[in-house]
């Protein structure tokens, strides 16, 4: 039977940059990830167990299948949607039979849960008990549309406390390593001005203990760290706020787990960035990958050598200083893409395919994409 | 609202057909009024189908019908707003969607439209295209959904379509209470037309078909939307998280104790938010264990009531509502038994003593001889019921992460003994089957001419959980009925001994037909019906001779070895009045200084009705003075407070409570009995 496409919108994330996202970020992380727990023969007896806010479509889901797929293992996954009633609830269901269909998904280990991830932060909620039977979590994508930060601090229901929710679960339940990738809007607009005092306070603390650290930020920023702190977050270029941004939010994460027993240290594997509405750069893509520190146990009657007395644990400045090396090397995806034809045209392509999935038509999608590309100046 | 003049549907089907196919390259809706037939309607206000295991075991019976290797039920426990069952079946056409939607509460199934419309073998309408036997109707299946849920949708694909179709149902809502009226209810006689061909509009159905790139998927899910309250309310147990809340102290003080749970739940949430937990969990299994352990942890949890909490458990004061479902659906679908182990395929190395059943109408039992070639009844008595070869029929079902099983074992039963110094403890399995030509019946008779069936009965000293005993009947497999403990109305007053068999009846043809529309009951005017009672029954006739021989034989080895003098007055009397009651067994009771809870248990695992001498004996300072004479005194006592309790549980009183209300029953016995000197 021939079916054409039946007309169905694209939207702002069906453009190629947010592909490129997903494939060189989230499957190329995944698929690290995913080989170092094979090797490690925890996936022997179980999928891959993923969090995300997967939209309606379940783009990410779908994606993030063909590297299970290229790695010959499960995928479980557990979402969060607020769809309400009406067509997008109609779409959410049918993306969700489709990927249910997938031959790699555990489908009866898999659900898009119909609420909000905030709640997850309320102890008594059922949002927070889905997690704790389906965690720990290999990865966690937090792929927000809008801010990760937009409300002060201490506010009961915000998406911050639902992130250090989840911090807590993974820390206290596993012992493998994870990732965590979070897509947040970052501008001074959207993000809450006591969360951006609160961390550019924790960045300027460590500039003035860590000289390793103020070398490394300054490369990152490209300006003189003293200068940026004299700079009022406006007065930054979107750029600069945006890398300063990510180093401090790297860092809160960082005294989440770091200081606590068990300890855990994070890397900055990736960066990724786009323009959505101000400047370049005001949307980021981070990666960080969380591993636990193994502390050797102490002989405090000092009876053995043991073998763990040459274990070094990082310092906070150290992997702060690794994230500012990391945050510097941001990939501002919209420059890759436009600056180089033939990486869009594969990037389109990979993507046209699976929007095929969520059935879209390729024609209409490359003609979409063109013109949105010249509404945006992108393209000539 | 119209009412429709009947003999439509197969225009009405091609029209609609007409109009999908045409849509199907914009992708555009197809909108059609939902109708059902008069009769089905009339059942809307019956209140049948409206138990949740219901509606899941007509859809579980759906999948499989449609060739589904695997089933998947998941539900937003504790919430329970929605449920979706997901199958790998062969899927609908177009054709056989349009059938379904013209003709809820109706079947394609067993009919030649089956076939046409691709839900049947092409060469026997009574199977599913790969050869199963069909054991469900499919409309009935959407019927009962209907029940439970006023929005729905259906998403459906077969193999080798690059499309799927999709029917968004939504139902009027009319009160539940009284039957439809007005401009619903059909003026049949009025308008000349016969009440059983009058059809009524009862909501909508938006049907599309979206592309598809999984050109191979196959399977259906039906996706419940918003549970109708009462449906919602069951799942969560809502009746009995209403008073365990609503129990105040004041009230516990009253009533001596709070109402608690029962021991194994999913949890409540907090109706005023629908988002908060009020209750927690408790479940029998662990979130690390795999499907197939968590099935296994509930069954061994409601097991090992009989030993822990009441002698004879029933899953209504064990398990929820929701895990109760679970269970139900487990005893009705089409599935291997836990382990993997049929009653057929066991052997001498099993538990029971395996017997033969006659079907001469005075016949008797025999002894079944299990040798090297004839290793199991089945290869005894040439038996044909899917067993341990379930597995090939490879049929799974999952209801949130547990894979169910049929929740009943053979071995280690509560109260049972393979010792030979105990041979009436033994489990005895009787095992016999049927097969004829009925001849005597009229030829035009529904269902036809032809009933065979294979049968076990299993005698074992306590049926646990009770809601085991009695006789269940499967039709290629399924059931909708579960346990009769009346046995199809068995007459004879048998009550110690028929509390004590587990029997499955296996039908392999015939019978169908005598199913009423409830699926879950039967027209026992039907002879079908009418013949599986009478082999039954006399059965039933046979099982209680042999065990009572075997009891007796038991009992008089006993006498025989105490010797007679030394048996105390009282257990003479005992005995005396149990004979006049008809009871073949003494129970065993035993009044001890447990070390620990686990000796109890252990005794109470046996069979043995133990109690803990400190809680009998309570308050009657007397009785723990440690002279001789006091103990002597103490222990003539306990030998009458033992044959008080032999009494009560011989007439079934004590077994029905849990244990900690019977050491407090005797307690008050022995507070009034005792000789206060």
């Amino acid at each position: 039977m021939e079916l054409p496409a039946q007309g169905k919108p694209f939207r702002p994330w069906h453009l190629p940059r947010k592909h490129y996202v997903r494939i060189h970020q989230w499957c190329a992380e995944i698929k690290d990830l995913t080989r170092h727990l094979k090797a490690a023969g925890a996936l022997n007896f179980r999928p891959l167990a993923y969090l995300s806010l997967p939209g309606d479509e379940l783009l990410d889901i779908r994606t993030i299948h063909g590297v299970c797929d290229s790695q010959g293992v499960r995928l479980s996954y557990l979402g969060f949607n607020t769809t309400g009633d009406g067509a997008r609830a109609d779409e959410s269901r049918i993306s969700e039979n489709e990927v249910k269909a997938l031959p790699r998904v555990y489908a009866q280990g898999s659900m898009v849960l119909n609420d909000a991830l905030e709640n997850v932060a309320n102890e008594k909620s059922l949002a927070r008990r889905r997690v704790l039977e389906n965690g720990s979590f290999d990865v966690i994508n937090l792929d927000l549309c809008g801010s990760v930060a937009n409300q002060p601090p201490l506010t009961v229901g915000s998406t911050l406390e639902a992130v250090r929710a989840l911090l807590e679960i993974q820390r206290s339940r596993r012992v493998e390593p994870w990732l965590l990738f979070l897509t947040t809007r970052v501008d001074t607009e959207v993000l809450d001005r006591e969360v951006r005092a609160r961390l550019r306070a924790l960045t300027k603390k460590n500039a003035h203990s860590s000289a390793d650290f103020k070398v490394a930020l300054q490369a990152c920023l490209e300006m003189e760290v003293d200068r940026m702190l004299e700079l009022r977050d406006e007065e930054l270029s979107q750029s600069v706020f945006a890398k300063l941004f990510g180093v401090g939010f790297g860092k809160w994460l960082l005294g989440l787990v770091l200081h606590s027993s068990p300890k855990w240290r994070i890397f900055v594997t990736s960066a990724f960035g786009y323009r959505v509405d101000r400047a370049p750069l005001d949307m980021l893509s981070l990666g960080f990958r969380f591993e636990l520190i193994r502390e050797p146990a102490s002989d405090p009657a000092g009876l053995t050598l043991g073998a763990g007395s040459s274990v070094v644990l990082d310092s906070e400045e150290s992997l702060a200083a690794g994230m500012a090396v990391a945050m510097g090397g941001v990939v501002d995806v919209d420059e890759v893409l436009y600056s180089d034809g033939r990486a869009r045209e594969k990037i389109m392509n990979q993507f046209a395919r699976l929007l095929g999935q969520a059935r879209y038509g390729v024609d209409a999608y490359v003609a979409w994409v063109d013109g949105e590309h010249r509404d945006r100046g992108l393209i000539p | 609202m119209s009412k429709m003049q009947s003999k439509v549907p197969i225009k009405l089907d091609s029209e609609l057909l007409k109009e999908i196919t045409s849509k199907e390259r914009t992708g555009e809706p197809t909108i059609t009024r939902l109708q059902t037939d008069d009769r089905v309607l009339a059942r809307v206000s019956d209140g049948i189908y409206r138990q949740p295991a219901s509606a899941l075991r007509e859809l579980v019976a759906n999948a499989y019908d449609a060739d589904a290797t695997e089933v998947i039920v998941q539900t937003d426990a504790p919430r329970f707003e929605s449920i979706s069952v997901r199958d790998n079946g062969v899927g609908m056409t177009k054709e056989a969607l349009v059938h379904l939607i013209n003709h809820i509460g109706g079947s394609a199934k067993r009919s030649w439209v089956g076939a046409d419309v691709g839900v049947t073998s092409s060469s026997d309408p009574s199977r599913s295209p790969s050869g199963r036997r069909l054991i469900g109707k499919i409309g009935i299946g959407l019927f009962s959904v209907s029940q439970l849920s006023r929005t729905f949708t259906i998403i459906t694909k077969r193999a080798k379509t690059n499309y799927r179709l999709i029917a968004d149902v939504h139902l009027r809502t009319y009160s539940e209470d009284a039957p439809p009226s007005g401009a619903n209810r059909p003026q049949s006689k009025s308008a000349g037309v016969g009440k059983d061909d009058a059809k009524f509009e009862t909501g909508s159905v938006t049907i599309r078909s979206v592309l598809a790139d999984d050109v191979e998927y196959h399977g259906t899910e039906i996706i419940l939307q918003k549970l109708q309250p009462a449906a919602r309310d069951m799942l969560r147990s809502r009746e009995i998280w209403d008073r365990v809340n609503a129990t105040t102290e004041d009230e516990a003080e009253v009533f001596g104790q709070a109402f608690s749970p029962p021991k194994y739940h999913i949890g409540e949430v907090d109706p005023k938010t629908d988002t908060i937990v009020k209750n927690t969990e408790n479940l029998p299994w662990d979130k690390k264990d795999s499907p197939d352990e968590r099935f296994r942890k509930l069954h061994d949890a409601v097991i090992a009531e009989a030993a822990e909490t009441v002698a004879k458990p029933r899953l209504s004061s064990t398990l929820d509502r929701y895990l109760q479902t679970i269970w139900t659906l487990s005893l009705a679908a089409p599935l291997a038994y836990l382990d993997e182990k049929h009653p057929f395929d066991l052997s001498d190395a099993d538990d029971p003593r395996f017997f033969q059943l006659s079907n001469a109408p005075k016949g008797q039992a025999s002894e079944l001889v299990l040798s090297d070639s004839r290793k199991t009844p089945r290869a005894a008595l040439g038996l044909s019921a899917p067993g341990s070869e379930a597995k090939k029929i490879g049929f799974d079902v999952y209801v949130d992460k547990v894979k169910l099983a049929r929740p009943l074992a053979f071995n280690g039963l509560p109260g049972s003994s393979r010792s030979e110094k105990e041979p009436n403890k033994r489990p005895l399995m009787f095992v016999g089957k049927f097969e004829a030509s009925l001849e005597k019946i009229p030829e035009d008779v529904a269902g036809g001419r032809e009933l065979s069936f294979e049968a076990y009965f299993l005698w074992t000293p306590k049926v646990v959980p009770t809601d085991h005993n009695g006789v269940l009947i499967r039709i290629n497999e399924a059931s909708g009925t579960l346990f009769d403990d009346s046995f199809i109305g068995y007459q004879v007053a048998e009550l110690t001994r028929l509390s004590q068999i587990t029997a499955e009846v296996f039908v392999h043809r015939g019978l169908d037909a005598a199913l009423n529309i409830d699926r879950e009951s039967f027209n026992f005017g039907h002879p079908h019906a009418k013949i599986v009672t009478l082999w039954v029954h006399r059965a039933l006739r046979q099982i209680a001779t042999t065990q009572k021989r075997i009891a007796k034989g038991a009992r008089d080895v006993r006498r025989t070895a105490v010797g007679l003098k030394q048996r105390a007055q009282v257990a003479k009397i005992v005995e005396s009045a149990l004979d006049q009651a008809g009871v073949d067994e003494t129970p065993s009771v035993e009044i001890i200084t447990p070390s620990s809870q686990r000796e109890l248990f252990e005794q109470r695992k046996k069979g043995v009705l133990a109690f803990n001498r400190e809680i009998v004996l309570a308050n009657i300072p007397d009785a723990i003075r440690h002279t001789v004479v006091d103990q002597q005194r103490r222990s003539n006592f306990e030998e009458k407070l033992k044959a008080a309790a032999q009494l009560l549980e011989a007439y079934g009183l004590l077994s029905q409570i849990p244990y900690e209300e019977q050491q407090k029953l005797l307690n008050g016995l022995a507070l009034i009995f005792w000789d206060y000197k």
